[in-house]
């Protein structure tokens, strides 16, 4: 394998409560020291319940916020030094992918727009030749490009999910952070999405960060798998390994939780 | 069944929209013992929600059209005012919502709102009953300090904590029936573990029966006695959990179970094809024909019955299928 | 029913789901080539002719328009000139009424209608300057305070606070004091005093956008904030500012009004609805037609915006297009 792509190192992020003048502040920990380290193309899972801090380490590591401590460094370079444009410019090597399909997509453009917001952002191309690459990138999750035209409240929440994986995809970034892509999406279409991601990972050589607390989802996609509890991780590892054997009772009990296994259990 | 609780006939709800009467629920029949749980499962958009605000007489607000037959405890309720359900509704039928925040009053203590159950349906109760009660719900809901919480606001409870309150007030007056509409959809999976075997236990310790609406199978597999599969309206399979997760029927079921990852087995998942079809469009076809990968030309003709396939002894529950294909070959 | 994978409450039905396509299908097999480009402006157009309210507004508009446009040509009379049996002349349909003057005679003796016709050229245009002037600033400050919270936010509240604090004709005093009375100072101090309108609500708005995830992904793309307030937060507030905008259009042409009335907007005898409205109001009880005639003329420009208005915030709302 090559080197690493991420490293993550005590990264911390402490969060300040509103309060009142006359109080003293009170604060939460979101994330207290978290170190891992992911390699160019691996799918990493991150899981754990909710409020452990999957979330804010994905924002984190997307600079869509500032940790309160450690490093982050990122192809080599430190990730955390960079401002201003040289920010902005270097984003398009890190892209994410939000949970709520309805809330991630501007309701006001059309599709085409939104996936070409990052083309028209970082690239200078002509008209005929975005829409080409829309085209492509619409092709590459599974829609028509007919569809370029239309607005998002026109098509249904897996749908608009693959429209934001098009977007997110648009750059070739080397990690993708898909926080809970499939956790507001019926079963039936679960699948198709985690298809279009699958899909996604395997013709091209993007590193994935997958966040979930959904443990079968995490199984199906990830190659290892970090697990979250109260802004530590407490266990970390190849899938496989952490979730036939797990080391922690809290790992335990998350894999206990799931619907289905209850029953599974009980047959055998 | 013997005396059932609840029988559902030929239920149909239409919603007035722009382009004409849109049919949610199509012909649907449904019987319920005491003390069963049912389980609804279908994807986004095939009635599940309007089937159980029909069973609660919430239909009214959006001026919905209904048809067919609603009898409960022997008696019909389809047709009953307002002012009648609402003395149902809360004490002999309770309802659980998908999200808790909005089912709570922001600006109420928790234990008021419980008490006020009592308050509205039991107002003779005497303020130390209403208050003991009120304690003894919470602490078997599972809150810890009840004591303490009783004065506590929603927005200072988590999420979790918040659908205990209010299966704490749905369960409060020991009604017959819980309609449970995707109760635990919004919670993560740990938490969701721990309010399915909660209601799990209310009921069987009660003896509620319970209509439990959710989109993943694997949930009413844990918590229910039988299972109505529902697409476009209709139900198209229906039978006791174990059957239907075992050997599921319907290309749809099939569909359901082949799409969500098993975890420990690594197998590829496969989606369902295609969309739920626009519900004004849905002619006399099969409305999952288009989707399906068996489908044979009598699927584009008429719609397939739901029938039992196979001889059941009387004392299960009977597993039938809307299904053409599955009817017209001889099983082995 | 509040569904966490159903914020939006879109009817899959009534939404175009039968011919969207068929999503693991590949793409060739979609049918959705009946779709044509649609272009904004056929799509107002259609809209336009479609919806009643839309038309009627537009009809009113394009009406005070066109009088504000002619009215030089069209007018019966001369505005200045003061006969004396006009004075107090009953309009055409009352008893004593003639048809020499169709909405009767002021005080002065000069013909209503011909005043009418002549003060929609004022009021219009300071109407359409001032709402114009006051939306772009007033949108601006309340996105920025909005989006960028903190100081940015804390230093613009508090000057809306302070301007609130002030009496409004106090301001314009002071604008009079320093420009002397006229057209433009009219203009600005009506401006000065309207933005906060825009500003509170845009910001109010801004903050509910902001946290939405659109807004996240836009800067992890690394678009620019000044990019993301003009292309995803300010065009998702436009019907809000449309809303304020036509309540403030109606609200200038009566404010144009108490301010000439006081001398330090358009002068006498440069006829305007608001001067009218006031010169009429001492006078409401024995010639209630001198407040009638400019007061329609009011009602109907302010009806025809906001009717227009409201159309036009249905156009702007993709999720309400049922084309
Ligand atoms: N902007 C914020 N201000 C204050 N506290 C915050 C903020 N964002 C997150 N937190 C807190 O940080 C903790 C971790 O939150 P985070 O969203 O990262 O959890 P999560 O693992 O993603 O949970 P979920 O599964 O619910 O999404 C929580 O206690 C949360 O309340
Ligand atoms: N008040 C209403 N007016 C018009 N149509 C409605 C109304 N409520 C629901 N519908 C439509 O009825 C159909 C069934 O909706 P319903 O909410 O029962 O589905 P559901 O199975 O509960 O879906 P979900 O999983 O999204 O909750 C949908 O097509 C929906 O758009
Ligand atoms: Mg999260
Ligand atoms: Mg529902």
């Amino acid at each position: 394998m090559n080197g690493a792509l991420l490293e993550v190192d005590n990264l911390k992020k402490t969060f300040v409560l509103p309060h009142s003048l006359f109080e003293k502040p009170r604060t939460v920990t979101a994330v207290n020291g978290v170190s891992f380290t992911i390699t160019a193309g691996e799918t990493f899972g991150l899981v754990g319940e909710s409020g452990s801090g999957k979330s804010t380490i994905g924002r984190l590591i997307a600079r869509l916020a500032d940790p309160s401590g450690g490093r982050i460094t990122f192809g080599g370079q430190d990730w955390l030094s960079l401002k201003g444009k040289g920010l902005r410019q270097a984003r398009r090597q890190v892209q994410m992918v939000f949970q709520s399909p309805y809330a991630s997509l501007d309701p006001r453009w059309r599709v085409i727009d939104i996936v070409a917001e990052p083309l028209r952002t970082h690239l200078d191309l002509g008209k005929d030749e975005l829409r080409e690459r829309c085209a492509t990138l619409l092709d590459r999750v599974g829609l028509s490009s007919n569809l370029m035209d239309r607005y998002p409240h026109q098509f249904s929440g897996g749908q608009k999910q693959r429209i934001a994986i098009a977007r997110a995809i648009a750059l070739e970034p080397a990690l993708l952070i898909a926080d809970e892509p499939v956790s507001a999406l019926d079963v039936s279409i679960q699948a198709q999405v985690l298809e279009v991601l699958r899909e996604v990972r395997r013709t091209s050589n993007l590193a994935m960060i997958f966040i979930s607390h959904d443990l079968s989802v995490v199984d199906y996609l990830c190659e290892r798998v970090g697990v979250l509890c109260q802004g530590s991780l407490v266990e970390i590892g190849p899938t496989r390994e952490i979730f036939s054997t797990p080391k922690q009772a809290y790992t335990q009990s998350l894999i206990d939780a799931l619907p289905g296994r209850r029953r599974f259990q009980q047959q055998i | 069944m013997a005396n059932p609780l609840l029988t559902v006939s030929n239920l149909s709800v239409e919603y007035p929209t722009r382009h004409g009467w849109l049919r949610a629920v199509n012909d649907v029949s449904l019987e319920l013992a005491p003390g069963m749980a049912l389980g609804v499962v279908g994807e986004s958009g095939s009635g599940k929600s309007t089937l159980g605000q029909a069973l609660m007489g919430l239909t009214g607000a959006s001026q919905a059209r209904v048809g067919g037959r609603i009898t409960f405890d022997g008696q019909d309720i389809t047709g009953l005012t307002n002012k009648a359900w609402r003395r149902i509704r809360g004490d002999r039928i309770a309802m659980v919502f998908q999200d808790p925040t909005s089912t709570l009053n922001p600006v109420l203590r928790i234990g008021d709102q419980i008490a006020e159950v009592f308050q509205w349906h039991r107002p003779d109760m005497p303020q130390t009953e209403v208050r003991r009660r009120t304690l003894g719900m919470l602490e078997r809901v599972g809150i810890r300090e009840a004591e303490r919480r009783l004065r506590s606001y929603p927005h200072e409870l988590s999420g979790g904590m918040r659908q205990r309150v209010v299966i704490a007030c749905a369960l409060a007056l020991e009604p017959a029936l819980l309609i449970a509409d995707e109760p635990t959809t919004a919670l993560d999976v740990t938490v969701q573990a721990q309010i399915l075997d909660l209601m799990r236990d209310l009921i069987i310790e009660r003896g509620t029966a319970m209509i439990l609406i959710s989109h993943d199978l694997d949930v009413i597999g844990d918590t229910c006695d039988a299972v109505a599969v529902m697409y476009a309206g209709r139900v198209v399979e229906f039978g006791a959990t174990d059957d239907v997760l075992a050997a599921p029927q319907h290309p749809y079921t099939k569909g359901l179970l082949a799409s969500r990852p098993r975890f420990g087995h690594n197998q590829a998942v496969a989606p369902i094809a295609g969309t739920v079809p626009d519900l004004r469009s849905i002619g006399t076809a099969c409305a999952f024909q288009p989707r399906c990968a068996q489908a044979v030309d009598l699927c584009g003709r008429e719609g397939p019955p739901l029938q039992g396939f196979v001889a059941t002894d009387s004392a299960k529950v009977p597993h039938r299928v809307a299904c053409h294909v599955v009817h017209q070959e001889p099983r082995s | 029913m509040a569904n966490a994978h159903n914020l939006t409450p879109i009817d899959p039905a009534d939404s175009l789901s039968v011919t969207l396509a068929d999503p693991t299908a590949h793409p060739r097999q979609t049918a959705a080539a009946a779709f044509p480009v649609e272009t904004a402006g056929t799509r107002i157009r259609q809209a336009l002719l479609r919806s009643a309210k839309g038309m009627t507004g537009l009809a009113l508009i394009l009406l005070v328009l066109l009088v504000a446009l002619l009215a030089p040509m069209i007018v019966p009379h001369d505005p200045a000139a003061q006969i004396l049996e006009w004075r107090f002349a009953p309009p055409a349909w009352a008893a004593e009424g003639s048809v020499t003057n169709l909405l009767g005679g002021d005080n002065l003796g000069r013909d209503i209608l011909t005043r009418v016709l002549l003060g929609a050229r004022v009021s219009i245009a300071v109407a359409l300057i001032v709402v114009s002037i006051a939306s772009v600033v007033g949108s601006l400050l309340g996105a920025v305070a909005g989006y960028f919270g903190g100081v940015v936010d804390a230093v613009i509240m508090r000057l809306i606070d302070f301007q609130l604090a002030f009496p409004f004709l106090l301001l314009a005093l002071i604008f009079m004091a320093i420009l002397g009375p006229g057209f433009s100072t009219l203009v600005l101090a009506l401006s000065f005093a309207l933005w906060i309108n825009f500003a509170r609500v845009v910001r109010s708005e801004t903050l509910r956008i902001r946290s939405l995830e659109f807004i996240d992904a836009a800067h992890s793309i690394g678009v620019s904030h000044s990019r993301i307030i003009m292309s995803h937060v300010l065009p998702n507030v436009l019907p809000a500012i449309i809303v304020i905008a036509t309540l403030d259009i109606a609200l200038v042409i009566i404010a144009e009004a108490a301010l000439s009335f006081l001398g330090l907007g358009v002068q006498p005898p440069t006829p305007s609805w608001g001067l009218m409205i006031s010169e009429g109001r001492d006078f409401l009880h024995d010639a209630p037609w001198m407040v009638l005639g400019p007061g329609i003329a009011v009602l109907l420009t302010s009806i025809g915006i906001n009717l227009f208005g409201d159309f036009l915030r249905d156009i702007y709302d993709p999720r309400l297009q049922r084309l």
